[in-house]
């Protein structure tokens, strides 16, 4: 089975069927053909794919080799939980009691 | 360059804080968060370009001359000048020179400034304070701004031979002369504010056994001997003199010396191998190696990662 992985406004997006969006994401090669796909928590989802099956969102293949796959990966996953890392920051922040400054300027920093 | 988060251990940035912590922003469970301890109010530049106390223990996120706040960790420091607002006060010796006090709103929040103006006599004029120490190394500052005359700062030991001079202009912000003689010598600098507002620094370094510093502030209209219009002067805000060779932020004190106590900013607990950067505002770094307690420099810090 062929999933899409794509960058989607901060989300990583999973298009195996069912368009699952997730908010915190990584990956490791299992083997040497096979990517499995985890949480940043490293609690695994339930795909592991061969990469040749995995696709970027206009469906042609993420990359030509293992390691090609791998870095484009690395892009989303940077793209991805940079984008969110401000918002769950904020987050953490106004709900302990502190102040939060400056989110524009974070953004900046990711 | 952008954080690299998924390698980074640990990530501090100026941006969340309450009193006592500097929030990580990596670990996101909090055990990275960075203990804040500093036993005195300070003064930190906000986002809106005012200068305003930061009650004990909290940290200073810093927007001096900047959009994005920087971690402002500062050593000890005493201003030794007191009623730094209030220059009608006796403490400040005038001569032919009245003070009309709160006269404008100035950088400090919730504080106006009060504008000095020559009396209509041929002679020079200014507000002068005389501060007695044993040290070598001073640094004043003070927040100026254009009332139709320029300033003159003046600073001698016991003989006029020995002095350091800074001339500036309020109204264009450039400097008209800078004035080293006898065995005093110093350097100057300056911060433009918002408003016409500038911040003039300047250091003095005097010989050893010298008792007296004297800090004189003219009005200057071409020369610090003119006669004047009554109404012209120049307003002035946060004087501050310090015994270290560089300025800090600013002290406001009132019937005596007032100590800002240093902040110390740490995380502990640190294991394994790993090298910890501090980025400075202005882009330096500074890296420690395998730290298990990190104490935050002192400086202005942009972010600090350890991978």
């Amino acid at each position: 089975m062929a999933i899409k992985i794509f960058g989607d406004g901060g989300l990583v997006t999973v298009d195996d069927g069912t368009e699952t969006q997730i908010s915190t994401f990584s990956y490791y090669e299992s083997d040497d053909s096979t990517i499995s796909i985890v949480n940043n928590s490293k609690q695994a989802y339930a795909w592991n794919q061969l990469f040749s099956d995995i696709q970027k969102e206009d469906g042609t293949q993420a990359g030509a080799t293992l390691q090609l796959t791998l870095d484009y990966l690395a892009d989303i996953q940077l793209v991805s939980y940079n984008g969110l890392a401000s918002d769950m920051f904020e987050g953490r922040v106004t709900s302990d009691g502190g102040t939060f400054e400056s989110k524009t300027c974070l953004t900046t920093l990711l | 360059m952008a954080i690299d988060l998924d390698d980074a251990t640990l990530v501090i940035t100026a941006n969340g804080y309450k009193a006592g912590t500097l929030y990580s922003l990596k670990p996101y469970d909090g055990s990275g968060d960075a203990t804040v301890t500093r036993s005195t109010t300070a003064t930190r530049m906000n986002s809106s370009g005012l200068i305003e106390t930061v009650a004990v223990n909290v940290p200073r996120l810093d927007y001096t001359n900047t959009t994005c706040p920087s971690i402002l960790v500062e050593g000890q420091s005493t201003n030794l000048l007191h009623y730094s607002d209030d220059f009608a006060n006796n403490y400040w010796t005038k001569t032919r020179a009245t003070i009309t006090s709160d006269s404008i709103a100035s950088p400090i929040a919730s504080v106006n400034a009060d504008k000095m103006i020559p009396e209509v006599i041929s002679g020079n004029h200014f507000v002068r304070r005389t501060t007695s120490s044993s040290n070598t190394s001073f640094t004043f500052s003070g927040y100026f701004k254009d009332g139709g005359y320029n300033i003159w700062l003046r600073f001698t030991g016991a003989a006029f031979d020995n002095r350091v001079e800074y001339g500036f202009n309020l109204t264009n912000g450039t400097e008209i002369d800078f004035v080293q003689a006898g065995t005093i010598t110093g350097s100057r600098t300056f911060v433009s504010l918002a408003d016409g507002w500038y911040r003039l620094i300047v250091t003095i370094n005097v010989p050893s056994g010298e008792p007296n510093l004297q800090n004189s502030m003219f009005a200057y209209n071409g020369n610090v001997s003119f006669t004047p219009d009554g109404t012209s002067g120049f307003y002035i805000v946060g004087a501050q003199l310090e015994e270290q060779p560089s300025v800090s932020s600013y002290i406001p004190t009132t019937n005596q010396t007032v100590t800002r106590n240093a902040d110390v900013i740490e995380v502990t607990g640190l294991t394994g191998t790993s090298t910890l950067t501090e980025t400075f505002e202005d882009d330096t770094t500074n890296v420690i190696s395998n730290p298990s307690t990190y104490t935050m420099s002192e400086g202005r810090i942009k972010k600090v990662v350890r991978l």
